[in-house]
């Protein structure tokens, strides 16, 4: 789940701006932004970048890195009630530096962070794809902040932090007005550090890269709040850690990105960069975790989408059903979103859903579950 | 056979186009003073509403302290606690530029702003909120006051602010739209913390917006600690709707009486219309034509004369809605508000209501008339004689059905109710009852004139006299129209005329300084010290005696209410007391042991002396005794006095916004100006003002405040004149027959030119005769009903007999002049042709 936001400085600047042009009485839709047309220029006078020999150390990599441009705790998964329906759930957030200086201020409000989270939840019987955001600012008013240990990080309300002096179990927590959830995350896989040692590059040059661990597979249980509704619910979750200060490269519009838990214990990460041509940029990386965990590179991996859907409220069209083959390993597998329509047409527009994995490795038949995140489908991008 | 009925109608039409001319101009000119009126109410509430959003955005509740600015950490728990979603903290205070001019500045939190207020600020990469979040003493601002100011984007502003300077940098613009444009020009916005820093309100917070559901109410409720209050701005705007709601009612009022005026006017045209066709009907009739055709026939034509007088109306009224727009804005920015009007845009349900009401209006207004003329009966067509008769045979009907309507009005104004609904009601009642009344007063009338004339007048006048009563079935109407809308003008001028004697003696017996200094914010943001100037002024050799006073809004879940602390010194107090013993009161009152409040607060509150009213004090609520009820103007809403040293302990405030000054024994009150002249200086944020500009700028406003009365009468006045006109022109053209037998019997042109002239001087004699007790009885209504129940304050009547003698020849002139064409077309016609016509 690398970069996915890198370069959301600009995005920050856009939506606080979007936000404030927007007329609440009118309610209209405030503009959303498509992710890729604002990965912007990589450098800022005192921001710090990604250092290739730095090794990610916990606890303290868990809490925040404000000298980085953007950082994010993107939890998400796959969950069920005790009668088997399932839910998707996705909770992220993010973290973004204005600038690299902070002169000193005398008032509690003063800082160059804002903070923004993201919450979904698929329920896919009822067909329905619930999506709230908050914003907050950093600062010593601590409306949004994280710490390292004990681990915590909140937007307002919304929080993740560990329940016991360790990291996990974490506790996840946020209600927006109609739905949330409350769940506790147990012990599983993981740290994993992707890329090399957790230094995942992004874009050509040194330092066009990011810092980046993944817990791959979290037993999950808790509750799913669905309006009056609360449904018990037990499930992985997937936790992605990232934080950097990179940009993408020249003709990368876009990503495809997939996080899979299979039935067979091994979890899979790969996600693709996609160039003007639809074609995957070579710096598309991931990872499979298993007996022999090992890192893909983009030649590792044949990706080619089988159908298509079109979000009928940005126009978008997304491929929500794709064919992934690791031949090294090989897996053949099929990846199906669980709910056509899981865009966020928030502040920011991407897709990101629940899908379910069919396939085989070796010829033995496989199954799993996981999410998938598209950006850099909108119609009428141009090359930067 | 109904194309026959139409066909008939329709040419009558063609052959008369002045008849349908003036009809439509009657409904049009009502028409337009609805829509005129409508959209001035309109637009002012568009920028009222405007006004409000740019103060309160979209907002429910704010949570504000008695106190002024409070502990920022109540916002952390709220934000992050209770997980209200819409909650944005606002940092606010005066600064003043290099220039003296004095601007808000709002911090806000961009990140938590989104629902609340829309300005329009520049979208896209580098956007100026980044800036404004990271870079200190960065403002937005919008254009108009970037171009006042003489800045661009990326300038440097010199600002003070509690006496120091600061350097702010325009960072951007804000492009709200262009109703709150000018509302924001007194507005600079910067980042909560920036905005903290320059204002000196690091750790602290202005207010905090909310936008809130009835459960979070409650939750929020239980946060706030003592001090702390959580107010609706429901209950804020409502409070700014109450103050203007009033005034608005008012002019909504006038505007239907326009109407109702015009209406008279379709009637009398309408059943002048049937009157005339009699013959055409009685023959139609006997061709088989049915009753329900002749009536359907009545009201479809009423069509010809509704919708193109609606739609001309419509046209007017927004023209008129422009000029009317101005005056009420001018009016509320004098009283109230800052307003600020864009636009007046004719909207559908303006356009819809407009219509529904002239055309309504003016079909409704053909019903009589309709069924009078499918009441012709095909066989006996009656002569106009008969007709007369028959009108006269109703007269008692009509004395019943006045007697009636005025005993409703009676109920509707004796209902005790603060409800203007009922008061309007009951006016219009009134209005009827006594247009009912007019037929049967105007052969009353013209009887008693008969008889004093019998002797002396020559025979064109008698002729002149009887002619009036003999043709009552079409006078009558425009007569009573006539009446409506010169009784309409007296009893406002009535009226008016009251309020402005009140208001006089009122600021006679108030202002009892020489002269007074009024101190503002930028003189205390320059560092002014009120007691200090007090000390200096009072040492002067020429001032005989200083009096202080400062003016407060308190916030209260029951609204605003307007603080006055006074000290006045040990001389008189200036406060004419309604009710209260002076003595106690005073005594009581300068013991800091109860409060007075004025009239309009005590009838709205329901207090009377010896009750007690709970204020809200920085200590939280206390309660205290209403020791005097006092006469005011100032504010519809009601004034608490309280005295200035009571104000100080119980509110901490030690601002003084008002000093007044009392020149020694044998100063000139120039002296005394030009001494005090002296100490103040030229510093920035004082007013000098004698007793006697106060009291002419106050009198001033207050005829302004009047003007868009004054120019509604004159429209109610023009309808009524184009009815007189109608009417008489038909009436001559109805009596054509009769003026040529005249002429054949050997009067000459200038003998029947006068005989119509005096007829219809007559008839505007008894339309302003009559229009004089109505004048009165409506002027007594606005006065103990209407003002009352709309303002709350009580005022003299004070009768005004030049008021009643221009409602006399206002009648009059109407009348004469509406007659000039008739008159000359009767007498200018050739009779052969006209005796030869049968």
């Amino acid at each position: 789940m690398s970069f996915r936001f890198v370069g959301l400085l600009v995005i920050i600047v856009v939506v606080a701006a979007a936000l404030l042009g927007r007329s609440a009485k009118d309610g209209e839709k405030a503009p959303t932004l498509a992710v890729s047309s604002l990965l912007g220029d990589g450098t800022d006078a005192g921001l710090r970048v990604a250092d290739p020999l730095y090794r990610p150390e916990f606890p303290r990599d868990h809490g925040a890195h404000p000298d980085f441009r953007s950082e994010w705790w993107y939890f998400t998964g796959n969950l069920q009630d005790p009668r088997g329906r399932p839910f998707g759930f996705q909770f992220t957030i993010f973290r973004f530096a204005l600038s690299g200086q902070s002169p000193a201020r005398s008032s509690n409000w003063a800082t160059r962070q804002v903070w923004m989270a993201h919450l979904a939840v698929t329920d896919v019987a009822g067909r329905r794809f619930l999506r709230a955001e908050r914003f907050a600012r950093g600062g010593k008013m601590a409306l949004a902040g994280a710490t390292a240990a004990p681990f915590s990080a909140w937007v307002g309300p919304w929080s993740m932090r560990s329940e016991e002096s360790g990291f996990l179990p974490i506790e996840l927590s946020a209600e927006a007005e109609d739905f949330g959830l409350r769940l506790r995350l147990a012990p599983g896989t993981g740290p994993v550090l992707q890329g090399e040692d957790g230094y995942s590059r992004k874009g050509p040059g040194v330092g066009n890269a990011s810092h980046y661990y993944s817990y791959t597979r979290l037993p999950a249980s808790g509750e799913i709040l669905l309006g009056d509704e609360v449904v018990p619910v037990e499930g992985d979750a997937w936790l992605d850690r990232e934080w950097g200060t990179s940009a993408l490269g020249p003709d990368v519009h876009g990503w495809d990105w997939f996080s899979l838990q299979l039935t067979d214990g091994t979890e899979l990460m790969f996600y693709q960069l996609r160039r003007g041509d639809g074609t995957a940029d070579p710096l598309s990386a991931g990872s499979v975790t298993g007996p022999v965990p090992r890192q893909l590179d983009y030649s590792d991996v044949d990706l080619s989408p089988q159908r298509h859907w079109r979000s009928p409220d940005t126009g978008v069209r997304y491929p929500v059903a794709w064919q992934l083959a690791v031949p090294s390993e090989g897996l053949r597998l099929s990846v199906e979103a669980l709910l056509d329509p899981q865009e966020m047409d928030l502040s920011v527009n991407y897709w990101e859903g629940a899908v379910r994995v069919v396939g085989s490795r070796a010829g033995v038949p496989v199954e799993g579950r996981g999410y998938l995140e598209m950006t850099g489908y909108e119609a009428g991008e141009v090359s930067p | 056979m109904s194309r026959l009925v139409a066909l008939a109608g329709r040419r009558f039409f063609v052959r008369h186009p002045g008849q349908l001319a003036l009809a439509v101009i009657g409904v049009a000119v009502g028409v337009a003073v609805v829509t005129g009126v409508d959209l001035a109410g309109s637009a002012a509430r568009r920028a009222f509403d405007a006004s409000r959003e740019a103060v309160v955005g979209q907002a429910t509740h704010q949570i504000v302290s008695r106190s002024g600015p409070f502990d920022e950490p109540l916002f952390r728990t709220l934000a992050r606690e209770t997980g209200l979603p819409r909650i944005a903290p606002i940092v606010e205070g005066r600064v003043v530029t290099g220039d003296g001019r004095v601007l808000t500045l709002t911090g806000i939190d961009a990140l938590s702003e989104a629902p609340f207020r829309n300005y329009g600020t520049a979208p896209g990469p580098g956007g100026p909120i980044g800036v404004l979040l990271t870079e200190p003493g960065a403002v937005l601002v919008t254009r108009g006051l970037a171009t006042e100011l003489g800045i661009d984007d990326g300038d440097v502003l010199r600002i003070t602010a509690g006496g120091q300077d600061h350097f702010l940098r325009l960072a951007g613009f804000l492009r709200p739209d262009s109703s709150r444009e000018l509302l924001l020009r007194d507005f600079i916005f910067a980042d909560i913390a920036t905005a903290q820093e320059i204002l000196g309100q690091v750790g602290r917070l202005s207010r905090i917006d909310l936008i809130l559901d009835d459960a979070e109410v409650g939750v929020v409720r239980g946060l706030l600690s003592p001090g702390m209050e959580l107010v609706s701005t429901g209950a804020r705007s409502r409070n700014m709707q109450e103050m203007t709601r009033a005034f608005r009612v008012n002019l909504v009022a006038l505007s239907l009486l326009a109407l109702l005026v015009g209406a008279f006017l379709v009637y009398s045209t309408m059943s002048f219309l049937v009157v005339q066709r009699r013959n055409l009907i009685g023959t139609l009739r006997t061709m088989g034509v049915s009753r329900r055709q002749v009536f359907s026939s009545v009201v479809q034509e009423s069509f010809l004369v509704g919708i193109p007088g609606t739609a001309i109306g419509l046209a007017l009224g927004w023209l008129l809605g422009h000029g009317l727009t101005s005056l009420v804005v001018r009016t509320i920015d004098d009283l109230y508000f800052r307003l600020q009007v864009t636009g007046v845009p004719l909207e559908w349900p303006i356009i819809a209501k407009v219509l529904a009401l002239g055309i309504g209006a003016t079909v409704l207004a053909s019903l009589g008339p309709a069924r009078e003329a499918a009441s012709v009966s095909p066989r006996t067509v009656l002569s106009r004689a008969s007709l007369e008769r028959q009108a006269r045979r109703r007269l008692p009907y009509l004395v019943v059905m006045a007697a009636i309507v005025m005993l409703v009005a009676v109920l509707l104004l004796a209902m005790d109710s603060d409800s203007l609904v009922p008061g309007f009601a009951g006016m219009f009642a009134v209005i009827v009852a006594a247009a009912l009344l007019a037929p049967p007063a105007i052969v009353v009338l013209m009887d008693l004139l008969m008889r004093v004339s019998r002797r002396a007048a020559n025979i064109p006048l008698r002729m002149a006299i009887r002619g009036v009563t003999a043709s009552l079935s079409r006078t009558g109407v425009s007569v009573a129209a006539l009446m409506v809308s010169v009784a309409t003008v007296i009893g406002v001028g009535l009226m008016v005329g009251s309020f402005r004697a009140s208001v006089d003696r009122w600021l006679s017996d108030s202002l009892r300084s020489d002269v007074y200094i009024s101190l503002d914010e930028i003189w205390y943001a320059e560092g002014g010290d009120g007691e200090r100037l007090v000390s200096a002024l009072a040492a002067l050799p020429e001032v005989g005696h200083v009096s202080r006073s400062t003016r407060e809004r308190l916030v209260s879940e029951k609204g605003e209410i307007r603080l006055w602390a006074l000290d006045p010194g040990d001389v008189e107090w200036g406060l004419s007391l309604i009710s209260g013993d002076p003595e106690y009161a005073r005594r009581s009152f300068d013991a800091g042991a109860s409060v007075l409040v004025s009239e309009p607060f005590a009838r709205r509150a329901g207090l009377a002396v010896g009750d007690a009213v709970e204020l809200p004090t920085s200590r939280g609520p206390v309660e205290f005794e209403v020791s005097g009820i006092f006469r005011d103007y100032t504010s519809d809403r009601g004034v608490v006095a309280v005295h200035m040293d009571r104000f100080r302990s119980d509110w901490g405030e030690r601002r003084l916004d008002g000093v007044g000054l009392l020149a020694g024994s044998g100063i000139a009150v120039t002296d005394l100006r030009r001494a005090a002249d002296r100490v103040l200086g030229d510093a920035p944020g004082v007013r000098v003002a004698s007793n006697s500009e106060i009291r002419n700028t106050s009198l001033r406003i207050f005829d302004r405040t009047f003007t868009i009365t004054r120019v509604l009468q004159v429209l109610v006045g023009i309808v009524a004149f184009i009815g007189v006109l109608s009417a008489l022109q038909s009436l001559q053209m109805e009596r054509v027959r009769e003026m040529a037998v005249l002429r054949a019997l050997g009067w000459a042109p200038a003998q029947i030119r006068k005989l119509v002239l005096s007829q219809t001087a007559l008839l505007g004699m008894a339309a302003g005769i009559l229009a004089m007790p109505l004048g009165v009885a409506l002027a007594v209504i606005l006065i103990h009903v209407i003002n009352l129940r709309a303002f709350a304050w009580t005022m003299a009547f004070a009768m005004d007999t030049a008021v009643l003698a221009q409602g006399l020849l206002l009648a009059a002139v109407a009348a004469l002049v509406g007659g000039l064409y008739p008159a000359w077309r009767s007498a200018s016609r050739r009779p052969a042709a006209d005796l030869r016509d049968e």
